[in-house]
């Protein structure tokens, strides 16, 4: 019996997950999910903390943290860190042991990844070098629109009517929405619109990688199915959603964790 | 001593290039300088060779663009200035934010590719000097066509542009007769009698170099003593100094180098192989370091390729036009697969990463293509879109994350 920790210090925010490992079986014991802030060591080493002592573990009972994200080359807790993509694609395959393909999209980059029955990354493609298609891109839109991101789901699904949004560019596509707004257009259609520019800035991406049954949709932006059921209409094809999005890198890391621990 | 870019006075120092003695206390500095790295030493001498010739006020000045034969140049004892790589000289100092900066005053689009706007800033900055003679082929980009023509609209010199016709049925003739114009041309214009015997010259030392790199290229086919990251710097070398004394030099040093390290055993460790498509970047950087650190060599690039036989001093003209119209290297899709497929197995790479330079329209166009075509063939790869000389175009996190992806991936 042995403890591991998988940690993703994204952009936007940090996952801590914890794993037991017990007769070559793993189970999530429990997760966190936190605000980056400036200091994503630091964020990392609090979520770690709260989560042992509300599962009253010692600390020196955890035999190995894997550490993914932007944030994994300066933490000073652990030296194994793997990528997130590699990550994504091992958490995903623990829960999902089926999936072949995955769209991750995250806060700052999104990202395609085909998988094999390992989980093991076949080939993979990222989000060009700006915001448009992420999570940003819909947090700043948000923002204009005085609506909570956390409704967007829901609003689309009870909106018929869309509104194209044509600019891809974060910044010229705030002014374009304003410019929507003061014309009179509904902003649960504009929001409708929005979903629908995200999936188009990702299915390109997926294709890139070729499509391959089942995918699975991971990161902040799964939460919001209005992008999720965007992408399943264009595609055709459906999109499975774990039961936490957000955590799948932070769970791969520990399973690499573990991974690394027996070898 | 840490020099201030920012505030550099560039006519000041124009006006110190003008004295002879700068060239041989310069020359004693290089030598104390880099007294245990010979192959910088030499580089940094031609360098100094190249400024004595350009900057001194005394000879005519030719610009000209890479793949553009220089044997043509020095057989008329010209020192060709090459603006591309004098563009990555300057990234590699720190000094293209400056001129960068300089090209907007000109160009601002971003989207246009760097090495042009910085050799516009160059020129805009007074950096190169005002060209006599502005020559550049069509191939390996149409860039250099345009920013070549720009730079005699605004700063003089006659511009003389070289059309490469694609493959035909008399490419090579076609070519030929072009170089053959040009070389009588700035013959008669430089009053050079009997310009073929410094023809032969050329042609000769060029051959003597071309043979030492096919000898570099051959010992690292077994051998890893000096990581890829390295070559892409020499690839300035490889374009500018053909068909001169520094061009046997450097190749021969270089060799004797390698060499030396494979007697003394002086392996590089590395845990991953990979072939490198295109050139790197050449600004300041921790990237290649960070590559390094992760144990993954770069054990051959496309620039370091010898794709031409010996030239024929008997035949010179249609010996270099086919050296030119066969370097395919950063521009035709099925020549550079067909040379990475043969790069990768001759050099024992697991995987190709494709260096996508920012607003190279034939690179870009092709990159995607290409790593397609790689992938099915069962050789890993990947497309990092960077750029060569605007670091504001390289987001170093990112690139790093795909990079460390792709060889999670091998």
């Amino acid at each position: 019996m042995g403890y591991f920790l998988g940690v993703d210090i994204g952009s936007i925010t940090t996952k801590v997950v914890l794993l037991s490992y017990k007769n070559e079986k793993i189970d999530i014991l429990n997760y966190k999910i936190s605000n980056t802030g400036i200091d994503g060591n630091n964020s990392a080493k609090r979520l770690i903390d709260e989560i042992l002592k509300e599962e009253n573990i010692d600390p020196q009972g955890i035999k190995g943290i894997g550490v993914t994200g932007y944030g994994r080359i300066r933490v000073d807790f652990t030296d194994f860190t793997k990528t997130e993509i590699s990550c994504h694609g091992k958490g995903v395959n623990f829960v999902f042991p089926k999936a072949r393909t995955i769209l991750d999209i995250g806060g700052q980059d999104s990202k395609a990844i085909r998988i094999g029955e390992r989980g093991e990354v076949l080939d993979f493609a990222m989000n060009d070098k700006c915001a448009a298609g992420t999570g940003r891109f819909l947090e700043v839109m948000a923002k204009v629109l005085e609506e909570n991101l956390e409704n967007f789901g829901k609003i689309h699904m009870e909106t018929k009517d869309k509104v194209e949004i044509t600019n891809i560019c974060t910044v010229f596509a705030e002014s374009e929405i304003i410019t929507l707004l003061s014309e009179g257009y509904d902003k649960n259609s504009i929001i409708k619109g929005l979903n629908y520019s995200i999936a188009k800035r990702a299915i390109p991406l997926l294709k890139r990688v070729g499509i391959e049954r089942d995918v699975v949709m991971t990161g902040g932006v799964a939460k919001n199915e209005g992008v999720r059921r965007a992408i399943e209409d264009i595609l055709g094809v459906e999109i499975y959603v774990p039961f936490e999005p957000q955590i799948m890198g932070a769970l791969g890391a520990g399973i690499f964790a573990v991974e690394n621990y027996k070898i | 001593m840490k020099i201030d870019l920012e505030n550099i006075d560039v006519k000041r120092i124009r006006e110190i290039l003008r004295f002879p003695l700068v060239y041989p206390l310069g020359r004693i500095f290089i030598k104390l300088k880099f007294r245990k790295d010979k192959i910088t030493s030499v580089s940094y001498e031609y360098a100094l060779d190249l400024v004595k010739h350009n900057y001194m006020g005394k000879n005519k000045v030719v610009i000209t663009n890479i793949l553009m034969p220089s044997e043509l140049f020095f057989a008329l004892n010209l020192f060709p200035l090459l603006p591309e790589v004098a563009s990555a000289f300057t990234a590699s100092i720190g000094f293209a934010d400056k001129t960068l900066f300089h090209s907007e005053e000109i160009i601002y689009s971003k989207d246009l590719c760097s090495v042009h706007r910085n050799v516009i800033g160059l020129t805009r900055g007074g950096i190169l000097p005002n060209p006599d003679f502005i020559i550049s082929t069509s191939h390996p980009c149409h860039s250099a066509l345009h920013s070549f023509f720009l730079i005699s609209q605004f700063f003089g010199g006659e511009y003389l542009p070289i059309d490469i016709p694609l493959k035909n049925n008399n490419f090579i003739g076609y070519t030929a007769k072009k170089f053959e114009e040009l070389f009588f041309l700035l013959a008669k214009k430089l009053k050079i009698k009997n310009p073929i015997y410094g023809l032969e010259r050329a042609i000769n030392y060029s051959n003597l170099a071309r043979n030492y790199l096919v000898e570099i290229n051959e010992l690292r086919k077994k051998y890893l003593v000096i990581d890829g990251k390295n070559f892409l710097d020499y690839a300035g070398m490889i374009f500018s100094t053909f068909g001169s004394h520094w061009g046997v030099k450097f190749f021969k040093t270089l060799r004797d180098e390698i060499k030396e390290r494979i007697k003394k055993k002086k392996f590089l460790p590395y845990k991953k192989r990979v072939y490198w498509l295109h050139l790197g970047p050449y600004f300041k950087t921790d990237f290649f370091d960070w590559l390094r650190s992760k144990s993954c060599a770069i054990v051959f690039e496309e620039s370091s390729k010898v794709y031409w036989d010996e030239l024929d001093p008997k035949d010179p003209f249609n010996s270099l036009a086919k050296k030119v119209v066969n370097a395919r290297i950063f521009s035709d899709v099925e020549e550079r697969f067909r040379l990475a497929l043969e790069g990768v197995k001759e050099y024992g790479a697991e995987g190709v990463i494709i260096f996508n330079q920012w607003g190279c329209r034939q690179g870009a166009g092709n990159s995607y293509i290409l790593r397609r075509k790689l992938i099915e063939k069962g050789i890993p790869a990947i497309v990092i879109d960077g750029d060569l000389i605007d670091k504001g175009n390289f987001p170093l996190e990112q690139i790093k994350t795909r990079i460390e992806a792709f060889l999670e991936v091998l």
